[in-house]
């Protein structure tokens, strides 16, 4: 699945979402314009910093944020997300896209065993389904996540189980009513290494079992590195880099995605202090002027304060980057509005 | 491998004893489970009427009549165990009704906020801005005196503190991550609020409740004190002391009921005090 534009209609499709918090302090832009598409048994990783907008991208589209200003498109099939009503947006949280949060620990219901709670999660989306089969339904969707005596841990509290189990049975409820989307909120971050591992593999198998499309929101570039297809690197609220994978890795374009890809720890390499970008990441209330990573940019020019490019392609990637795109379709800073 | 600790945790957990079963929560239990157990088999094997004199009056104490006789020659031991039949049920019907309308106007609170949130906590407000005694009173007279009035006023009065327990337990609870991971995989606001919110906010309520049950039995017995409860020949306690009052050197007659109320609340304030420490807010883990 080199380039699935070519082969089918995306699943998912976000165009110019723009997410502002208004606080007291004034508007907090979180999420200014972006653009993804996902397609069914792709893997799409989002990358970035904390801060980024990552989250709250995924979040605003299944209008989980209440107090946020969402606007753009966000459409699921032929269903737009965007101000779509509560109890229709409610249908297709879980049912059609589904979410993974990143800490385990704290996602689950304490008060419910975990059986209780695949089956409520099952028959809010089936009413039909009756209490028994909800239950044979939740002990055969532990199987699948590889929990084993699955018809004895049905019926445990999830305080009895590990932190690895317990990110298992948030992904056996975000599978429990089969969804074509599965979100995983930086999956594996609270997990010990070994654990990540696992669950990155369970992952990788449910989407290929199940040809789910896979949003992976990660800081982690070697989680993108073993199970996505495509990536999209954001910075500020924005993408600055997008494109496959291997490409990415091979030749990346945007300052900002060089700097984080130098920050990998290395094998091979007798660095004894490890690298990082200087500076910190641009906070969306005091964005500086032009494009938001010149601040911390190592190659910036004084153009690059003037306009934030667009998305331009670089080799087989899309960066934005005045600097670094190819000058004949760049948006340079001439031809950027002001 | 996880096959062995299953069963340890299984038998650790049976083996430690409940803190209501221990110290002075102990003695509560068994005293509250007395008064109970005399309140309801009662009829069954005392001698004499409460109502109806049974010998000559104002008597000491003695053993035919543990707690002499009051100024009509009733029994006063046996009327005071009758006192029982009307305080514990009172206190009940009062501390129940009240946690009812105070989770669920809390609930409502606290779950959706905005202006239903700030209706309802200013209804609360004004209720809890008079001193409870005082409000009691007040709607006890309007209504006109009598236990079941007094009832309805205790109700009235109490309720808006478990509103206000409940409300910031389920905002406090709403703003956990797996609240917001129920939501993202599809939960209605229903399920979330009852299975999710709840379970893990009544807790204050179900201690406060617990110990306020004493104060209830008090404040009963404030109001038929000062003749706005029940109303003689009632065997209520409060107007028992009342009559006792009348009679202030046969001190028995005023001393039974008192004592009567002084077993049921530090009963309950043991139990009440034993669960709030159990169920601490602030050691309960994740």
């Amino acid at each position: 699945m080199t380039d699935p534009n070519q082969t089918s209609q995306p699943i998912l499709s976000v165009r110019d979402l723009r997410v502002t918090f208004d606080t007291p302090s004034g508007d907090v832009p979180a999420v200014r314009g972006i653009d993804l598409d996902v397609f069914a048994g792709d893997a799409l990783a989002i990358v970035g910093e904390s801060g980024s907008g990552k989250s709250v991208t995924m979040m605003a589209m299944l209008g989980l944020l209440p107090t946020a200003r969402v606007t753009g498109s966000a459409r699921f099939r032929d269903t737009e997300l965007v101000g779509l009503a509560p109890s229709k947006l409610r249908a297709v949280r879980g049912r059609k896209v589904a979410m993974v949060f990143q800490d385990p620990m704290t996602s689950l219901n304490p008060v419910l065993t975990v059986g209780r709670q695949l089956s409520l999660v099952m028959r809010a989306h089936q009413p039909g389904l009756s209490k028994k089969a909800a239950l044979a339904k939740a002990v055969s969707l532990l199987d699948q996540v590889a929990i084993s005596q699955p018809a004895k841990r049905v019926h445990a509290y999830p305080h009895e189980l590990s932190g690895g189990m317990r990110q298992r049975v948030m992904i056996a409820m975000a599978i429990s009513n089969d969804p074509e989307v599965l979100i995983a909120d930086e999956p594996t971050t609270a997990l010990d290494v070994t654990v990540q591992a696992q669950i990155m593999d369970l992952l990788g198998d449910l989407r290929r079992e199940k040809q789910l499309a896979l949003v992976l929101i990660t800081h982690d570039l070697g989680v993108v590195a073993g199970e996505a297809d495509r990536v999209a690197v954001m910075y500020a609220g924005r993408v600055v880099e997008t494109g496959a994978v291997g490409a990415l890795f091979a030749n990346p374009g945007h300052p900002y995605t060089r700097g984080l890809l130098e920050c990998l720890p290395r094998l091979d390499s007798r660095h004894e202090v490890q690298a990082a970008i200087p500076g910190v990441p641009a906070s969306p209330q005091a964005l500086p002027p032009g494009c938001p990573f010149t601040p911390r940019c190592r190659f910036a020019v004084a153009s690059c304060s003037d306009a934030e490019p667009m998305l331009a392609p670089h080799g087989a990637t899309r960066i934005a980057c005045s600097v670094f795109a190819e000058p004949a379709d760049a948006v340079t800073t001439s031809g950027a509005p002001r | 491998m996880s096959t062995i600790s299953l069963p340890v945790a299984a038998t650790r957990r049976r083996r430690i004893r409940p803190p209501w079963l221990r110290g002075p929560a102990l003695v509560g239990v068994i005293v509250l489970s007395l008064w109970v157990l005399v309140a309801i088999t009662l009829p069954l094997w005392t001698p004499f009427d409460p109502l109806e004199p049974v010998a000559a009056r104002l008597q000491g104490p003695s053993w035919s009549h543990l707690m002499g006789t009051d100024a009509l020659g009733r029994d006063v031991f046996v009327r005071t165990l009758y006192g029982a039949r009307i305080s514990l049920p009172v206190a009940a019907i009062v501390i129940i009704s009240s946690v009812i309308v105070g989770t669920v106007v809390g609930a409502a609170a606290g779950f959706f906020g905005g202006w239903i949130d700030a209706v309802l906590m200013r209804l609360v407000d004004i209720t809890m801005a008079f001193p409870p005694i005082l409000l009691a009173m007040a709607i006890t007279a309007s209504l006109g005196p009598g236990i079941r009035n007094a009832l309805i006023a205790m109700a009235l009065v109490w309720w808006p503190i478990y509103a206000r327990l409940l409300r910031a337990q389920v905002i406090a609870v709403r703003q956990r991550e797996f609240v917001e991971s129920a939501q993202a995989i599809g939960a209605g606001r229903w399920l979330i609020l009852r299975r999710y919110i709840l379970p893990m906010s009544y807790t204050p309520v179900l201690v406060n409740g617990t110990m306020d049950f004493g104060q209830v039995v008090l404040l009963t017995a404030s109001l038929s004190f000062i003749g706005l409860g029940a109303r003689p020949p009632s065997s209520e306690w409060g107007a028992m002391i009342t009559e006792g009052a009348t009679n202030f050197y046969q001190w028995w007659i005023a001393a039974s009921p008192g004592l009567a109320i002084l077993l049921v609340v530090m009963a309950f304030n043991f139990v009440g005090d034993a669960l709030r420490d159990t169920f601490d807010v602030k050691e309960q883990g994740r």
